[in-house]
């Protein structure tokens, strides 16, 4: 019931958000008229700011979970956008999962058969990362500014306490990515923010089956001529629900009783299916 | 239909799961075996972690072995106290094998392992099975009257202490090669998530030279008790028995066990054991495969299992 209730709420959110970007909208046109002579060269009011939110906060992981999309929607505070495909914004939408240790392997060819020979153990590595963009980020903003604000792939850093040299970490570094990627837990959407109007903007982000539950953070980045102005956060919860919780809790914490259930399912079953076929 | 599996942390399709379980219960009826050489590494390949494969693959043993268990004790085929001997041997067999594959997993070699444990014992007796097989389908055809020749000298098993007798297989052996065999087969049900079934019953036909209506219902006995063991340790140890995944593996596995029971009345022996052969042996060339073909990304990843 509830699966169904979000995205109706998710509507509802937008609507309203469009209501307000709309209304603010008229308010900017009929603004200079009212203002005062005296403030038309401060305008500390104007400075553009977004808001944003994400259509679904609690994405509950049940056995019949396939993966998710989450909408990211907002608005851009005094845009002075005049439609919307003129582009003099930017915007760029992290979303980042929990992060967790991460053993990373590779293999080698020891006497013909292939063996992992050497491993990294990265103590912080996200999850689940997508960056979706209105446009490739490396064409938003100049590289030093993403990277003093952490944003992208190039400057995700990951923590090792292993002694290696700077090539054989970076192709450590670049096989986590290249097999995130692969998992579709890694993703970049670079023409994946599509503004509505002056002031509105949308992007769906998918969260694949594998996803690992936790806490999100969304980041939304909203830049104008390779400045950033503005940013908002926000989080957004995966957790297990229902019988996939159920039966995960009692395997972590009561794994004896977890393994006697297993074999007494199997012992029953068995004994079902013989009684049942040997009256046929 | 897909369906999120609890501790596996995948989604999968239940149809293709129930499809997997009814044909390797179906094989397992036909040939008396647990199934698990087979349920495991299909498994595996399906992208279900090796750790996670063995132990549900043991727990879906446990349901595959224990209604022909039950028959076979309704026929008086179970040597009890052979059994016990075995049974003691697998659970101490099954305590090791836990604990190797908890410290192999933390030396990210668990794959490795399972893999070339499968290759070698699977290569060896689906092998030797095969042989076997085909010098017996040679004999009917040329029509030779297949002589049984039990082997009646003394091998060197005899000499060994402890002797016990055991009434129902009418022998008198040193408890040891019972108890050693049982180790054997415990520790690879913890690490192959199988039965063992496929080691057990040629070591007690042509080692212990037990008589083969015993070898069966006895293999069984103590595969159903050690598969039992394994999975609850496997659940404790390392928590990677997937209760949802068996339970799936189960429910088609055990039905069709009961068809492949009744095809096989249909089937000749020697045939059966050739195309069983067969069927470990291209297990076994599938996994060699995997060892020796450069795998498309020399790296891996895998989060570091929490240590409780």
């Amino acid at each position: 019931m509830s699966t169904s209730l979000r995205p109706m709420l998710a509507l509802a959110a937008f609507v309203l958000l469009s209501l307000s970007a709309l209304a603010q909208t008229l308010a900017q046109t009929s603004g200079p008229t009212v203002a005062p002579a005296g403030t038309a060269t401060a305008e500390p009011d104007r400075r553009e700011s977004i808001e944003a939110d994400v259509s679904t906060r609690n994405i509950s992981v049940e056995t019949d979970f396939t993966g998710s999309q989450v909408v990211v929607f907002g608005t851009i505070e005094n845009s002075r956008q005049i439609s919307a495909d003129q582009g003099l914004y930017d915007i760029a939408v992290v979303i980042e999962g929990p992060r967790e240790a991460l053993q990373t392997r590779r293999k080698s060819n020891v006497a013909g058969i292939w063996i992992n020979t050497s491993m990294i153990r990265f103590d912080d590595v996200p999850s689940y990362y997508a960056l979706v963009t209105t446009r490739p980020v490396t064409e938003i903003a100049p590289k030093p500014v993403l990277y003093q604000h952490g944003i992208g792939f190039e400057n995700l850093r990951f923590q090792t306490s292993a002694q290696l040299g700077v090539k054989e970490l970076e192709d450590f570094r670049e096989a986590i990515f290249r097999i995130k990627r692969r998992q579709s837990l890694y993703l970049d959407q670079p023409r994946g923010v599509a503004f509505i109007g002056r002031s509105l903007f949308r992007a769906s982000v998918d969260l694949p089956a594998n996803v690992s539950v936790g806490q999100f953070t969304a980041w939304i980045y909203l830049f104008r001529g390779g400045d950033l102005l503005s940013t908002f956060k926000t989080k957004l919860g995966l957790e297990r629900g229902g019988f996939e919780r159920e039966v995960h809790n009692l395997a972590f914490r009561q794994p004896f009783v977890y393994g006697l259930a297993a074999v007494g399912f199997a012992l029953v079953a068995g004994l079902l299916a013989s009684m049942a076929f040997r009256r046929n | 239909m897909q369906i999120y599996l609890p501790i596996a942390e995948l989604s999968v399709n239940v149809l293709i799961i129930l499809a997997m379980g009814g044909a390797v219960g179906f094989l397992s009826g036909m040939f008396g075996v647990g199934g698990g050489f087979l349920i495991t590494p299909l498994l595996i390949f399906m992208g279900i972690s090796p750790a996670v494969a063995v132990a549900t693959g043991a727990n879906q043993v446990v349901a595959s072995s224990v209604s022909g268990a039950l028959t076979q004790w309704r026929r008086q085929n179970v040597d009890v106290k052979l059994g016990t001997i075995m049974l003691t041997g697998g659970i101490l067999g099954s305590i090791g094998g836990v604990q190797i594959v908890k410290i192999l997993r933390a030396l990210g070699q668990i794959d490795l392992f399972i893999s070339l444990t499968y290759v070698t014992f699977l290569g060896i007796i689906g092998a030797l099975m095969l042989i076997e097989s085909v010098n017996a389908l040679l004999r009917n055809r040329q029509g030779s009257t297949a002589q049984q020749r039990r082997q009646s000298h003394r091998n060197w098993l005899h000499k060994l202490p402890l002797k016990q007798r055991f009434h129902r297989s009418k022998l008198y052996i040193s408890a040891i090669p019972p108890f050693a065999l049982g180790v054997l087969v415990g520790f690879l049900s913890a690490i192959m998530g199988v039965g063992g079934g496929f080691v057990i019953v040629p070591a007690m036909i042509y080692l212990l030279k037990v008589p083969t209506n015993v070898v069966f219902g006895t293999s069984l006995f103590q595969t159903v008790f050690v598969g039992a063991f394994t999975t609850i340790m496997q659940a404790y140890q390392n928590q990677t028995v997937d209760a949802v995944l068996a339970g799936i593996l189960i429910v088609s596995g055990v039905i069709g066990a009961q068809i492949g029971v009744q095809t096989s009345a249909r089937l000749k022996a020697e045939q059966l054991r050739a195309i069983l052969a067969l069927l470990v042996l291209a297990v076994a060339v599938r996994l060699a495969f995997g060892l020796i073909v450069r795998p498309e990304d020399i790296f891996s990843i895998a989060p570091v299992a929490v240590t409780s």
